[in-house]
């Protein structure tokens, strides 16, 4: 039975002094698939660890199912929390073969061993290694290893699952079929999930509702198109996606979330003394979902959504530069554009390829250009 | 020049094969010195020597003859195990050793030169001890299983053997492990030839272990759990008893009827060169000249110095009691050292154990 | 339904897929010739140095005719003898005493290690220093210092506080359990220490997040130390049985036969008889041999091997205070008792007269040591055979260290085998098996005059040391990735500076542990030293156990407590001078042997 997760003010400060969160508070619903997305040190893991109860908080409270498991004084062990966890190192019993390694999670169900075996079995038939059930983890694969652990963590049908970045460890094309696998196989059995990953395509593509944590504190709270459309700090922005960033002097006032900016061009390290080098370029709108409060000066991050390239001599460009790369992908090319006074831009997308050394035009469009006000955070 | 893995490998070839020529040179290196000196120089003489006084004779005889010397000092047993594993091509030349049962079973594996007789007068210990077809030679004689008390705490020690069964002396006497200790063998084998026999003499050390027999490894462990008082009687070698008695004036030698003797002798090894065997019977000779013997007395003052002479005219030190009045009893080496091993085995057995 | 044979692809990092074998590359083409020539040279010298020796002083105890040591050609009276009489009881004794030293090792040395490891134990950092320090020292010095401190007329005495129990206790087997098993515990300790580095605390978290508790949890990741906790108990029993310092020693002096030191007797004593001692070898080896073997067998092919790049750091437990109290306690016991008590009494058995049975403090065995000729020269003599065999060991270690980590062939397995094999023998039964090989008739016929000279005694100890320097350096040598060396040659190096500038720095700190290991082996070893040593030139702890059984202790405890002093300065020296020297690079490399 899927249950709700409720996080109010939740602190953990380690022996050495080190803060891993601070004052974090989530609501999740019971069956949502929240999945908690940053950069390492963000504090995602030692959150998760906090839920599944191998990890004692500093202050705040966590309740699960409306039971609170842990205050500054209550602590329930792991044991006792209902909770079942897919670890980043699989952490298989290597003395067991894999049946009795997923049947290990049935024992808090009171059922008897051989009913354990048969279940277990089932289970691994599930996940595809109906053929491997005798074996033990070392004779098997990364990718086969993990659904192990899937399979153990999916059996005792409890009302709460963690997964500590359980794809991190296994080859690109892997890793997508086993989200897929992951995702199907969790949303089939319901319970609530808490997922950690620091890969913002896996946290998009899973997630119900995602948790952006920075340095132990939860940035943003939303669903994924709300991340995506509208991240609450430039830090949210640069993790989730960004061709570049453009430092911009604002011209006209913000209204119904667009304003009117123009690229101001920054002295660039190591430049001669002297007027910044390039010219200015064409003024356009950005998007603007936050209050600006009268800044002057901003930045737009740019998503790979908004901006193009176009020739340098058709009047429609914003930007000119020079192309230092450029990257087959399939299905098009990716560039990457010198733009004197802003540094490189990265991602841009075309059909057709420019090659190097080429000089192009960069056309910027409203929807995927985002402006915070300059100096909000200090750039990572 | 192209350094290529077969350079690699044929220095690491060439270093473990240095090794192995380190090895050979070794064997070499003695031979040939060993062939050149004694082309050009006199040929060194090797002494395998337990004695105490065994540093201050061979310095002596080397400036009085001229003959190099290399001394190999140790306990007779290293000596002896030496001695055994080298037999096939020994390096010794001369052995000198207290206990004859050990020569009279080098004797019989025929490893000594037979038929020496240095031109000296022997007194009647001395003459005593001379073997019958002359494969080593007494130099000097102490006692096997002298007894040793401390006065002050013993008043009324014992006066025959019989007596030390006895329940007073309880857990109160003590000897050494014949297997560790040489001198040790001559006192049992000496008992059981006293007593009548090989199974009298298992009953009385039987007794004597069930009352309460303390063994230590060798004369020196024994004689201090005499003055600390662990025991009270200690049955050692004659010169280690007057040694101790030398330093302590509290404590007494006595000898009980009979005591056994316990020869040093020296033997010569029969597959030596025979400069080296020349030059051995020449150190023999020097042992038991008048110079010699005043080496011997002076050597080791505190311990094998304490001997009583075999040649006549010389006069033990003043600190050995006199052998008058105690019976001194002479073992046949040949008979009783075949049984060294069984008899060593059958009281390391029954007694220590 | 997922396609299972699409997921056959190489996992990174695959944990606990076996060990990924660095194979260099077999040689191939012209080079070939001069491979094979080193090889038959090195197989040569260690069938000339360690095999030959042995076998043929082994045979003695079925054939003693053959080496003219007996009248049978064939025999079994010698064995049958070995399980009569003393023997029978000195064979019994060592192995029920090394069972229990065993045991003991393994009670201490599991906890201290768990401590160390895993709880936030202070000092935790200097556990592992001290464990080296005990298993730098040779058996035979702690148990001389105790034994100088019980004994009567010991420091106790003279301080006033013997007590006939205390010396009894010591003085027997109890005391001889409690010194084995004191040497026991830093096998145990580092072999538990190296189980635990592969027990990741995931296990034990994955364990409670579904459904365990504490204790199940404990128990359910037992098994994975297993194999940890199976080697200390074998290395324990192993190192006990084979062990001549506590025999020789503070055994002996209790009149406690053991094993090792009856073979010795039986060289040593009245009446020499090579083939009783070779058929107390048989015994000894065999009850050396056959833990080691099971112990094998038992881990074949069952790799519990998980160390991954990314084994989370493991949270260290946080002790409670009363918990500390006990836990720093009681591994200050373990200290005090190994370390410490035989210290004091080294110590203050070398600042006592011999006489006099007063507590009065005294410089005068160590101006004796100074003065007194003999007395110094063995320490000075042991100083240079540890050097010496240190050095050449470690190059022949790392030589055959790089044999055995190439693909598995038959030859390589079979080094291996002959490598365990020559770590199991007894020291004993090695320098016994030198004396009777060394005079054989066929020895003066090829003109090899080696027994009583310095350079057997130097062969011997090396000839002894290699097999476990080997061993040590195979777990570096085998991490070594062969394109180091390419990569040098590549760039421009020859052949010589390929190696030095490439190669040797990634193991430099491994070579200097093994140089350091063996050193100290050396420079205090006792077995071989007393049966090898060249007449008049005895080295260290043959002139220590010398003037022990003259009586003459204080000088002896001088002696000690010197030749101690001096290994440690020397450890000091070349670790202080590989810091300072050692490019900082060197250092950082192979700090963790982790994969």
């Amino acid at each position: 039975m899927a249950e709700p997760i409720a996080i109010e003010g939740l602190t953990k400060v380690y022996s050495g002094g080190a803060t891993a969160l601070r004052d974090v508070s989530l609501a999740v619903d019971p069956g949502t698939f929240l999945v908690l997305l940053g950069p390492s040190g963000s504090g995602k893991t030692t959150l998760l660890r906090s839920l599944a109860g191998i990890e004692r908080i500093t202050s705040g409270t966590i309740m699960i199912g409306g039971t609170v498991v842990a205050d500054g004084r209550v602590h329930v062990p792991p044991d006792r929390r209902d909770a079942s966890m897919v670890f980043q190192d699989y952490a298989l019993w290597p003395h067991l073969r894999i049946r009795d390694n997923v049947a290990f999670a049935l024992r808090r169900r009171r059922v008897s061993r051989a009913e354990a075996r048969v279940r277990a079995e089932a289970m691994l038939a599930r996940v595809g290694l109906g053929a491997l059930v005798e074996r033990y983890p070392n004779e098997l694969s990364g990718g086969e290893q993990q659904r192990v652990a899937l399979a153990r963590a999916l059996i005792g049908d409890t009302g709460l699952m963690l997964c500590d970045e359980p794809l991190s460890n296994l080859d690109a094309d892997l890793r997508e079929r086993m989200r897929v696998e992951i995702s199907a196989l969790v949303r089939e059995a319901g319970a609530t999930t808490v997922y950690i990953t620091h890969d913002q395509a896996e946290a998009f593509a899973l997630a119900d509702v995602i948790g952006v944590l920075e340095r132990g504190r939860l940035v943003q709270f939303g669903t994924p198109e709300e991340i995506y459309t509208a991240p609450a700090s430039p830090f949210v922005a640069r993790f989730t996606g960004l061709s570049g960033e453009l430092g911009v002097r604002v011209l006209g006032a913000q209204r119904h979330g667009v304003t009117e900016v123009i690229p101001a061009p920054v002295r660039q390290a190591g430049d001669t003394a002297g007027p910044a080098a390039g010219a200015p370029g064409r003024s356009f709108h950005a998007r603007s979902p936050f209050d600006l409060a009268g800044a002057r000066d901003g930045v737009v991050m740019i998503r790979p959504t908004g901006i193009r390239i176009c020739s340098s001599d058709d009047g429609e460009h914003h930007l000119a530069g020079t192309v230092s790369d450029v990257a087959f992908r399939g299905r098009g090319y990716e560039h990457a554009v010198d733009v004197p006074g802003h540094g490189r831009l990265t991602g841009i997308f075309a059909d057709v390829r420019a090659s190097r050394g080429q000089p192009v035009g960069l056309r910027l469009e409203q929807a995927g250009c985002l402006l915070y006000p300059a100096g909000s955070e200090p750039p990572e | 020049m192209i350094w290529t893995k077969t350079h690699k490998n044929l220095r690491v070839v060439a270093a473990l094969a240095g090794l192995g020529a380190l090895a050979l040179a070794g064997c070499t290196s003695s031979a040939a010195s060993d062939q050149a000196s004694g082309a050009k120089a006199k040929v060194p003489l090797v002494v395998y020597s337990a004695q105490g006084y065994d540093k201050a004779m061979v310095a002596a005889f080397t400036k009085a003859t001229g003959i190099p010397v290399k001394l190999d000092d140790n306990s007779t047993g290293p000596l002896l195990t030496q001695i055994e594993a080298s037999k096939n091509n020994p390096n010794w030349g001369l052995l000198w050793v207290d206990g004859s049962t050990a020569f009279a079973g080098l004797d019989q594996q025929g490893l000594l030169v037979k038929g020496y007789e240095p031109s000296v007068s022997f007194n009647s210990l001395g003459a005593k001890n001379i073997p019958p077809d002359k494969s080593y030679v007494p130099t000097g004689v102490t006692l096997a299983g002298a007894m040793v008390y401390d006065r002050t705490k013993v008043t009324a020690p014992p006066t025959s053997w019989a007596q030390i069964t006895g329940s007073q002396w309880k857990g109160a006497i003590g000897t050494n492990d014949p297997t560790q200790s040489g001198p040790t063998y001559p006192f049992i084998a000496g008992m059981m030839n006293y007593l009548g026999g090989v199974s009298a003499g298992e009953k009385f050390f039987t007794r004597l272990k069930a009352n309460g027999l303390v063994i230590n490894p060798t004369n020196g462990p024994t004689l201090q759990a005499l003055t600390t008082g662990q025991i009270k009687l200690a049955f050692v070698q004659s010169s280690a008893g007057v040694g101790a008695a030398l330093g302590d004036k509290k404590l007494v030698v006595k000898y009980l009827d009979p005591v056994t003797m316990l020869p040093s002798c020296i033997g010569i090894d029969a597959k030596a060169p025979a400069a080296e065997q020349a030059e051995a019977k020449k150190f023999a000779a020097f042992v038991l000249s008048a110079q010699g013997q005043k080496v011997m007395q002076s050597g080791d003052p505190t311990g094998d110095s304490l001997y009583y002479p075999v040649v006549d005219g010389i006069a033990p030190l003043p600190a050995l009691p006199p052998l008058t009045g105690v019976q001194v009893q002479f073992i046949d080496p040949y008979k009783w050292g075949s049984q060294e091993a069984a008899l060593n085995t059958w009281f390391v057995s029954n007694v220590i154990h | 339904m997922t396609d299972q044979t699409d997921f056959a692809v190489r996992a990174p990092a695959s944990p606990g897929r076996g060990q990924r074998r660095l194979a260099w590359p077999a040689t191939a083409g012209s080079r070939l010739a001069s491979a094979r020539l080193g090889k038959t040279v090195f197989w040569l010298l260690l069938s000339f140095f360690i095999l030959a020796p042995c076998a043929s002083f082994l045979a003695l105890a079925v054939a003693p005719r053959l080496f003219s040591q007996g009248a049978q050609w064939f025999t079994l009276s010698y064995l049958r003898q070995t399980f009569t009489g003393v023997t029978a009881l000195a064979i019994t004794n060592s192995l029920w005493v090394s069972c229990a030293a065993a045991a003991f090792g393994l009670a201490v040395g599991f906890p201290v290690a768990w401590l160390a490891a895993r709880t936030s134990l202070p000092g935790r950092r200097l556990v592992a220093g001290g464990m080296w320090l005990v298993l730098l020292l040779p058996s035979w010095l702690p148990a001389l210092g105790w034994q100088r401190l019980v004994q009567p007329d010991g420091v106790l005495y003279r301080i006033g506080l013997s007590s006939p129990f205390i010396t009894h206790l010591i003085m027997g087997p109890f005391g001889v359990v409690l010194l084995l098993g004191l040497r026991s515990v830093p096998f145990t300790f580092l072999a538990v220490t190296a189980g635990l580095a592969g027990l990741g605390q995931e296990f034990e978290d994955a364990a409670r997040v579904h459904g365990a508790g504490r204790l199940a949890a404990l128990r359910l990741i037992m098994p994975i130390l297993a194999p940890a906790i199976w080697s200390a108990l074998a290395i324990n029993f192993a190192e006990s049985v084979s062990d001549f310092g506590v025999a020789a020693t503070l055994a002996y002096s209790s009149n406690f036969p053991l094993g090792t030191y009856q073979l010795y007797a039986a060289i040593n004593n009245f009446p020499p008889s090579f083939p009783a001692a070779a058929a107390m070898g048989w015994l000894l080896v065999a009850a050396v041999a056959l833990p080691l073997a099971l112990q094998a067998r038992a881990l074949r092919g069952r790799s519990f091997e998980v160390l991954s790049g990314r084994s989370r750091q493991v949270v260290r437990r946080q002790l409670t205070r009363p918990g500390t109290v006990v836990a720093v306690a009681g591994v200050g016991l373990f200290y005090l008792c190994a370390l410490g008590v035989p210290g004091f009494g080294a110590v203050s058995g070398s600042l006592l007269g011999d006489l006099g049975g007063s507590f009065s403090l005294t410089l005068a065995n160590y101006r004796a040591v100074f003065h007194e000729g003999g007395q110094f020269g063995p320490l000075a003599r042991s100083l240079g055979y540890g050097t010496i065999t240190a050095t050449i060991t470690v190059i022949g270690g790392f030589v055959a260290a790089r044999f055995l980590a190439q693909r598995k062939t038959k030859a390589t397995r079979l080094l291996d085998f002959m490598l365990l094999a020559a770590v199991a023998l007894p020291s004993v039964v090695f320098g016994a098996g030198y004396i009777f090989a060394y005079n054989l008739p066929i020895m003066s016929t090829l003109g090899i005059n080696l027994y009583q000279t310095v350079l057997l005694l130097v062969i011997a100890y090396v000839a002894a040391s290699l097999p476990t320097n080997a061993r040590v350096l195979v777990g570096a040598v085998s991490q070594l990735q062969p394109s180091l060396k390419d990569a040098a040659r590549a760039h421009g190096a020859g052949e010589l500076a390929a190696w030095a500038r490439g190669v040797l720095p990634a193991v430099s700190r491994p070579i200097v542990m093994a140089w350091l290991l063996t050193f100290c082996g050396t420079f205090l070893e006792l077995p071989l030293s007393q049966l090898l040593y060249a007449p008049n030139d005895p080295p260290a702890s043959v002139s220590i156990n010398d003037n022990l059984s003259t009586y003459h202790f204080g000088v002896g405890m001088a002696q000690s407590v010197l030749a101690v002093g001096i290994a440690l300065a020397a450890v000091a020296v070349v670790l202080g001078g590989y810091r300072l020297l050692a490019p900082e690079g060197w250092r950082r490399i192979g700090g963790t042997v982790r994969g």
